[in-house]
């Protein structure tokens, strides 16, 4: 929506100054899992966006808030870059398996460490459940995807921290502005079924831009974007 | 007192892994107590044994060689993979298929047009599921608009005593990221099922099927009408006995005791 990758959206910048401008603030809900928010906020300064650090909501940072509201012990399935969100937390002699987006996890003998962990009565949590991201060079297979592989094999239900989930949506706005009503807020995404439906369901307006991860006739396939 | 109800046995269809033998990395396994006077026994009593196994590391006949060696004596026709199966589809549907499976059930595909892939075969790849392969399965997947075919859906295994991933959970990401359902060549299809029987030359209530996974042997044999049995032994786990859906029609400790059972009738 607002970036991919490296560099802005055309029309992404023009878009926030004109809504600061007119005194409607925004938070930027990312489900992003493979760097922690610093790393992020200095991504998009990088590409000419300027973001403060507390403007951002991160399925991260509500992963770690949720971890550590229950006392759990995590096997982290996450990359370097996003360990830095979960500093402090105990990792040893685990009893829960966190999954983000973490390619070099994900490989057999990794999943098969979660798996035997989940057999042994470890909980399982998703920083998000997406489908697939949009990468540089295309289509990419997404955190959903490995957290399916756990959930097959162990039979348990993942909680999914990220969007879709209303939670997630309910805490970015009450972060914003503990005053919102959900329907006066406007999610804007480019993910018809996580960002806009997810939305929508948790009681926001929900908008779909043709950029990022969007595919023809994506605004068909679930319900109707406002 | 063991009893199996219903029509006297005329026909077995027997899992391998976790029945026969248990599953090792190195070296070809260990055989079971019993399982192979018990395969003898039924041969003595002019019972019939196919033999319906997902197995999808090695060819069909390096598989026999396997189990000749560990001291049981069967044909190797009289075993029958996931990957002859799938081999069936591919020919019937003129399939070009990009393989994700272990090196070594390679050979059992030889022949097969590869080229500009329009299907995406998975079977137990075990260290090939890097996320580098299933990224590239799930491009083509989703846009080629690739077919999927799934060797067996087993969620795990026991292997070298440990419970370790089968091909169904990556089967699982695949389904789930492209949006689409695969199709299975292998347990739990009821046509794999019907094609042991068939093999067989028995109807569905002349034979049982013997395994260790709850969910692909017994589960899988009882929607094609076929009794399920399943053994202690393999993979099996305590919380198998009392399953939320599948309702064995016999639990035995193992196949000597399976075998015992069908010599009584």
């Amino acid at each position: 929506t607002v970036h991919v990758g490296d560099h802005l959206i055309p029309g992404a910048k023009a878009g926030i100054q004109m809504l600061k401008s007119h005194g409607i603030p925004i938070k930027y809900v990312t489900n992003t899992s493979k760097e922690s928010k610093s790393c992020l906020r200095n991504r998009l300064c990088n590409a000419g966006l300027e973001v403060q650090e507390n403007e951002l909501f991160t399925s991260l940072t509500a992963a770690r808030n949720y971890v550590e509201s229950l006392k759990l012990r995590p096997l982290l399935m996450l990359e370097d870059e996003a360990m830095k969100d979960f500093e402090g937390i105990q990792t040893e002699d685990p009893n829960s398996v966190v999954v983000g987006l973490s390619p070099s996890n994900f490989h057999y003998k990794r999943l098969n460490e979660a798996f035997n962990l989940l057999k042994n009565r470890a909980s399982l949590i998703a920083i998000n459940k997406s489908r697939y991201i949009k990468t540089d060079d295309g289509l990419s297979i997404g955190t959903g995807a490995f957290v399916s592989t756990l959930e097959f094999a162990s039979d348990k239900k993942a909680h999914v921290i990220g969007k879709p989930s209303k939670d997630f949506f309910h805490l970015a706005l009450k972060e914003l502005d503990p005053k919102l009503q959900p329907h006066e807020a406007l999610m804007v995404g480019d993910d018809v079924r996580d960002d806009v439906l997810g939305a929508q369901q948790a009681g926001l307006i929900g908008a779909l831009v043709k950029t990022g991860k969007y595919l023809a006739g994506d605004e068909n396939k679930y319900g109707e974007p406002n | 007192m063991l009893e199996l109800k219903g029509g006297k046995v005329k026909g077995v269809l027997c899992d391998i892994t976790g029945v026969l033998k248990e599953s090792a990395t190195t070296a070809d396994g260990v055989a079971i107590q019993g399982s192979i006077e018990a395969i003898e026994r039924l041969r003595k009593a002019g019972i019939q044994v196919k033999y319906v196994t997902n197995e999808c590391q090695c060819t069909r006949k390096s598989l026999h060689q396997k189990l000749l060696r560990l001291g049981f004596s069967m044909s190797e026709e009289s075993i029958m993979p996931p990957a002859f199966a799938a081999r069936e589809v591919i020919n019937k549907e003129n399939l070009r298929p990009h393989f994700l499976v272990h090196d070594n059930v390679l050979p059992d595909f030889e022949g097969i047009d590869t080229d500009d892939p329009n299907c995406v075969v998975v079977g137990d790849a075990v260290e090939k599921f890097t996320y580098d392969n299933m990224n590239h399965a799930f491009r083509l997947l989703k846009e080629k608009k690739c077919k999927l075919i799934s060797l067996g859906k087993g969620k795990y295994y026991r292997e070298d005593g440990q419970l370790t991933l089968d091909v169904g959970p990556f089967t699982a990401a695949l389904e789930f990221a492209s949006d689409q359902n695969a199709m299975v060549c292998g347990k739990p299809d009821p046509l794999f099922f019907q094609a042991g029987l068939m093999s067989l030359g028995l109807t569905a209530e002349e034979v049982v099927m013997v395994g260790d996974d709850i969910v692909s042997d017994v589960g899988g044999a009882q929607k094609a009408n076929i009794r399920g049995v399943l053994v202690r032994t393999g993979k099996f786990t305590a919380q198998d006995e009392n399953h939320p859906v599948v309702k064995p029609d016999l639990i035995v400790d193992n196949l000597k005791q399976l075998v015992d059972v069908i010599l009584q009738q």
